[in-house]
């Protein structure tokens, strides 16, 4: 057995295999067919496709080169949604993930009544469907007899009153906000998990030296949570590219095309327009902003986020 | 410099009383260990006196202050905790620095304080390194200087040494003692090891149960056990008990023909005891052994050899009689072999006498002095 | 084209050997067989309303009960807004259904350019359709001089108004535009939205637009703007984009009517706080509300009144349009159902089940209100089609930016030139391609 061992331990893959058979078939090659199936080949084709025109209808695809990619430099809709995929991933880091770190924390420090029941109702929805989300926000902000605008006037608060959806200038924080609401859970529950690693000396030994809440955020919690911060920040970036659930069920892009996102514009323009390679230029341009934002965040700003 | 003193404290979880009725007074100065089994209440103590617990009743004063209420910060302590609780992003310095940074000290004064602080404690040349990257003697020491910097009235020690192996563990054990007759802070220190206490406390607290047991110098403690829970914690190998029946006289085991003669100056004390079973406390070098063919005394008992230990400077043996186990040391000359029957001896004069239901030590020596 | 056919006879074989295995089993068990396995047709049809599902249903049973040994049959619905995104799936599919839904007009149009859509003409004269549908869709259906679809529900764009309030305010049913402007200031001077938007999804401020222009500048060049022959940069549909503007900026629209959608919209109309509401006859439904009979408040109609000069137009459009799949095995059986859907039987149970108006001239609209009868009848009396709104009549690519610019207009966000810019660069890039 040891002689056979050392005589494939010549440290290449074949070598490797060779001795683990089981691992190999089954820890690799499998697991790598089913992503070829499922995943590799649909990017391959979505970049074949975004070559072509086609309408989704006619038998004969028509190669076109790099036009679509063309279209794409000078469409004001792909700067659009770029920009907004943008401003929703801000509002996403900002919002959720800060408000998910503080509830994680008050829950922690016991700042609260009922720890557990707050934790379960913060958590809720992120188990709803977004779709649900969308339409119960679809009432709660309806400017006509939605909950929030009445609750806002009868505090006196009339004047923060807006037109949530129809308004251009802030439909798009609107709904990232509400996706927000939506996932706020997520961050909360990985950083209560963070915090519980979190020696609870070293909250002591702060407490002792007098730091306060936000001092021990800063210096102590949030230094030694760089790897669930990574984490959190990797998710979020991957959901705020993926928005489209909630576009189309709250504004399918309106008002004219403000609140688009580069996940609901392929949509829009692979089946609603019938501009199917076109949409698979922008599945391209997506993949590779995705791609580039993860390499950014994992090579530069969270290096050594995970060797702690 | 400050003496801490809680009066009637107590702590309780939801109505449930972990700790009730905990007076004890710490002079200034003063090294004072808590002591007793996982579980006895020491650490929860500590954590009073540090602010990291609340106190459900009865007051704390440190100085002359009553702190009951106080956050830790106010209370003027510093603590050192078992898992040294050094922040892992920080370097030593900025570990170091953490306090003085918050209370706004001026730069160059937090730059002073880290140079004396770390020459004394010979962490000069690992300022800049991150925990991660020191030994555990080496993290044990910068958990002892961030506690340093802050010159409190009080240092709190949470079994600082339990994370370092048997030989760093002495040599920090006479580190934190020179330190304290330097700095000659007063200081509460936790442990669960009897040896600790006895060779570092300039008094011992000895828990169990939530309860104070007995507060007293090493010595006292060691030879004036105020209960037989103390007697037996204190001392290694533990204390021998033989549980005796009195009949006025002496002390009877009917079933393996044990009997031994109470002296007269003890019955007096043990007047009550009548017709009941006392616990008869023995030190392990309380036993001698008797020549093969000498005659039994009023002191004597026959025991078989189960164990023999050879330590080198001495040796243990394990020895039973009947129901009673006994631990004997013994010098190193000695020849007893494995399954021998031989006779011993009791130094009567340093023996202990317990009541056979609640324990407490039947000599009042208080009384005695 | 290949792979559908292979698709079609690999069906054809599977079902053949199951009619083979069947009869064998029957003959086995001496049970007497009556026919061979039924034809199976699947209708891919539009719900968009919570009626339309009920009828769909009732009609597919009803055909079920009579004919189910013969022909049977099977629904697949989908919602009114993601329609046109499934479609294109399901015709494309190796399987197609035998009957679908489709929109008329520019959307038709991709569909017969395909090849997904029969020709009907044979069908329209077996059946004699042409004599009992209305006019307006009959025509509507002809695409490359073929007939395509069968239309089962008409609608026309009017402007509702309100009949208590134009007494309360002592107005007269207008004639002219101004005379309608006229009544539309006094409205607004009543504290009231002259007009009722609801422009949330978009596309209802399209039918005013449509109807603007067609009164306004002619039904040439609107049909000029529809077949590109005229850009839309043109300054007569710039004129009609900026008349829209100007009504938003001049408050005649209901408060944060971008923001608000038709249902919710019926609230502040049901409650009196509209005047006019440009829009569908598809919206009587709600208009009807849970009464047996529209309307829940007193309500009329009158078409868009005359321009100066000109002589006004009606928008008489197909709502409801069904298409035989080209690949279908059973278009005979298909046809049959067809002809079963516009049969005066069910259209007057869509009547008492679903929304007005139906397609079938003859259908007996004595159950509608008086105001809904009189609708109708206009209607059916309307003559040949006129023009439908621009989401209809164009690829739904060009509709979508021309929404778009519309709603950015009225949202004072873009100018009305920039808007008809952004929809001639699409109508230019679709017909380049």
């Amino acid at each position: 057995m040891a002689s056979s061992a050392s005589r494939f331990d010549d440290g290449t893959f074949v070598g490797f295999a060779r001795r683990h058979v089981f691992v190999t078939v089954f820890g690799v090659a499998v697991p790598l067919l089913v992503f070829a199936c499922f995943i590799g080949y649909p990017i391959v084709y979505t970049i074949y496709l975004s070559f072509f025109e086609w309408n989704g209808m006619a038998p004969q695809k028509k190669f076109v080169g790099f036009a679509n990619y063309a279209y794409l430099l000078h469409d004001k809709y792909f700067y659009i949604a770029l920009v907004n995929n943008a401003k929703w991933l801000v509002v996403s880091l900002v919002f959720p993930v800060s408000l998910g770190f503080l509830i994680a924390y008050v829950m922690k420090a016991r700042l609260v009544f009922a720890p557990s029941l707050l934790r379960t109702i913060v958590f809720f929805p992120v188990t709803m469907s977004l779709i649900a989300v969308g339409l119960m926000f679809l009432l709660i902000l309806n400017p006509v007899f939605g909950a929030f605008d009445t609750l806002l006037r009868s505090v006196g608060l009339g004047f923060l009153v807006h037109e949530w959806f129809g308004d251009y200038r802030i439909a798009l924080y609107t709904l990232a906000v509400i996706s927000g609401w939506a996932f706020t859970g997520m961050p909360m529950i990985f950083y209560f998990a963070g915090l519980g690693d979190v020696p609870k000396e070293t909250f002591d030994a702060a407490r002792i030296e007098g730091a306060g809440h936000w001092r021990m955020i800063r210096s102590v919690a949030l230094p030694q949570l760089r790897p669930v911060t990574a984490i959190i920040v990797m998710l979020t970036l991957f959901e705020s590219l993926r928005a489209f659930d909630l576009i189309a069920v709250l504004t399918k892009g309106a008002p004219f095309g403000m609140t688009n996102v580069l996940g609901y514009l392929v949509y829009m323009e692979s089946f609603w327009n019938s501009r199917f390679g076109y949409g698979a230029a922008l599945s391209v341009v997506i993949l590779v902003i995705a791609g580039s934002l993860a390499a950014l965040l994992l090579g530069k700003v969270l290096k050594g986020a995970f060797d702690v | 410099m400050a003496e801490v003193s809680l009066k009637d404290v107590e702590k309780r979880y939801a109505m449930v009383p972990v700790l009730s009725g905990l007076n004890l007074d710490i002079a200034d100065g003063e090294f004072t260990v808590l002591v007793g089994p996982s579980g006895c209440g020491k650490t929860t103590t500590l954590n009073m006196i540090a602010g990291l617990e609340s106190i459900t009743g009865g007051t704390l004063r440190i100085g002359a202050r009553d702190v009951t209420t106080l956050p830790p910060k106010d209370r003027d302590i510093a603590m050192v905790f078992q898992s040294y609780a050094l922040f892992p992003h920080m370097t030593v310095r900025d570990n170091i620095a953490f306090g003085m940074k918050i209370r706004k000290t001026p730069k160059a004064e937090i730059e002073t304080q880290i140079r004396q602080v770390a020459q004394r404690l010979r962490i000069d040349d690992l300022l800049d390194r991150l925990p991660k990257a020191l030994s555990g003697g080496q993290r044990q020491r910068v958990a002892l200087g961030r506690a340093l910097v802050r010159r409190p009235g009080v240092f709190l020690m949470d079994e600082p040494l339990s994370n370092l192996d048997a030989k760093m563990r002495i040599e920090a054990r006479s580190f934190l003692t020179k330190m304290h007759q330097e700095v000659g802070t007063t200081t509460v220190y936790v442990t669960h090891d009897q040896a600790e206490a006895m060779t570092m406390g300039s008094k011992i607290v000895v828990m169990n149960g939530g309860k104070i047991q007995q507060a007293a110098a090493p010595l006292e403690v060691y030879n004036r056990p105020a209960n037989q829970f103390v007697a037996g914690f204190i001392g290694s190998p533990a204390m021998n008990f033989l549980r005796l029946l009195y009949d006025g006289n002496a002390l009877l085991d009917q079933a393996c023909r044990l009997r031994i003669a109470v002296p007269e100056c003890r019955r007096a004390a043990l007047a009550g005891q009548q017709g009941k079973t006392v616990t008869l406390g023995v030190r392990p070098e309380h036993f001698r052994i008797l020549q093969p063919g000498a005659i039994p005394g009023s002191d004597s008992i026959a025991f078989n050899v189960d164990v023999v230990q050879h330590l080198g400077h001495e040796i243990l043996l394990d020895l039973s009689a009947g129901d009673h186990r006994c631990i004997a040391r013994l010098p190193p000359s000695d020849r007893s072999k494995l399954g021998d029957d031989r006779l011993f001896s009791i130094d009567m004069d340093h023996v202990h006498y317990f009541n056979g239901d609640s324990g407490e030590n039947l000599i009042d020596y208080a009384w005695q002095q | 084209m290949n792979f559908k056919q292979n698709g079609l006879s690999r069906r054809t074989f599977v079902k053949a050997s199951a009619a083979l295995g069947a009869t064998a089993v029957a003959a086995a068990s001496g049970v007497k067989m009556a026919r061979a396995a039924p034809a199976e047709l699947r209708y891919f049809y539009r719900a968009p309303w919570p009626s339309s599902e009920v009828y769909a249903n009732w009609l597919i049973d009803e055909w079920n009960k009579k004919n189910g040994d013969r022909v049977h049959v099977t629904g697949a619905s989908v919602d009114g807004e993601t329609y046109k995104t499934k479609q294109t799936i399901e015709l494309s599919s190796s399987n197609p259904p035998d009957l679908f839904y489709s929109w008329e007009g520019g959307r038709g149009k991709e569909i017969v350019d395909n090849g997904f859509s029969a020709d009907l003409t044979p069908y329209y004269e077996k059946y004699g359709w042409d004599k009992k549908l209305n006019p307006a869709g009959v025509t509507l259906s002809v695409y490359n001089g073929k007939k395509h679809f069968v239309p089962t529900e008409m609608c026309a764009s009017v402007v509702w108004y309100r009949k208590d309030i134009y007494e309360k305010l002592g107005l007269k049913v207008p004639t002219t535009w101004d005379e309608l402007m006229a009544n539309a200031q006094k409205g607004k001077e009543a504290g009231l939205a002259a007009f009722m938007l609801a422009n949330q999804k978009k596309w209802p401020s399209q039918f005013m637009w449509s109807a603007i222009l067609v009164n306004k500048h002619g039904l040439d060049v609107y049909d000029g703007l529809i077949n590109g022959t005229i850009p839309w940069t043109d300054p007569r549909a710039v004129d009609v984009t900026a008349m829209m503007q100007k009504l938003a900026q001049d408050g005649m629209f209901e408060p944060s009517f971008n923001s608000i959608d038709l249902g919710p919209a019926m609230v502040p109309w049901t409650q009196g706080h509209g005047l006019h509401w440009y829009q569908g006859s598809f919206n009587l439904g709600r208009f009807r509300g849970d009464q047996p009979q529209c309307c829940v408040v007193p309500m009329d109609f009158f078409p868009m009144p005359a321009f100066p000069g000109k002589k006004p137009v009606m928008s008489v459009f197909a709502e409801d349009t069904i298409m035989i799949h080209a690949n279908s095995p059973n278009k005979d059986a298909a046809a049959e159902f067809l002809d079963w859907m516009v049969s005066d039987a069910a259209m007057s149970k869509k009547l008492e089940i679903d929304k007005p108006f139906p397609s079938n001239v003859n259908s007996d609209l004595s159950r509608l209100s008086e105001m809904e009868q009189r609708l109708g009848k206009a209607m059916a009396e309307s003559g040949s089609f006129t023009f439908m709104h621009v989401d209809h009549a164009t690829p739904p690519a060009i509709s979508d930016k021309f929404l778009d610019g519309v709603q950015g207009v009225l949202a004072g966000a873009m100018s009305p030139e920039d808007a008809m810019k952004l929809t001639e660069d699409e109508a230019a890039r679709v017909k380049k391609s």
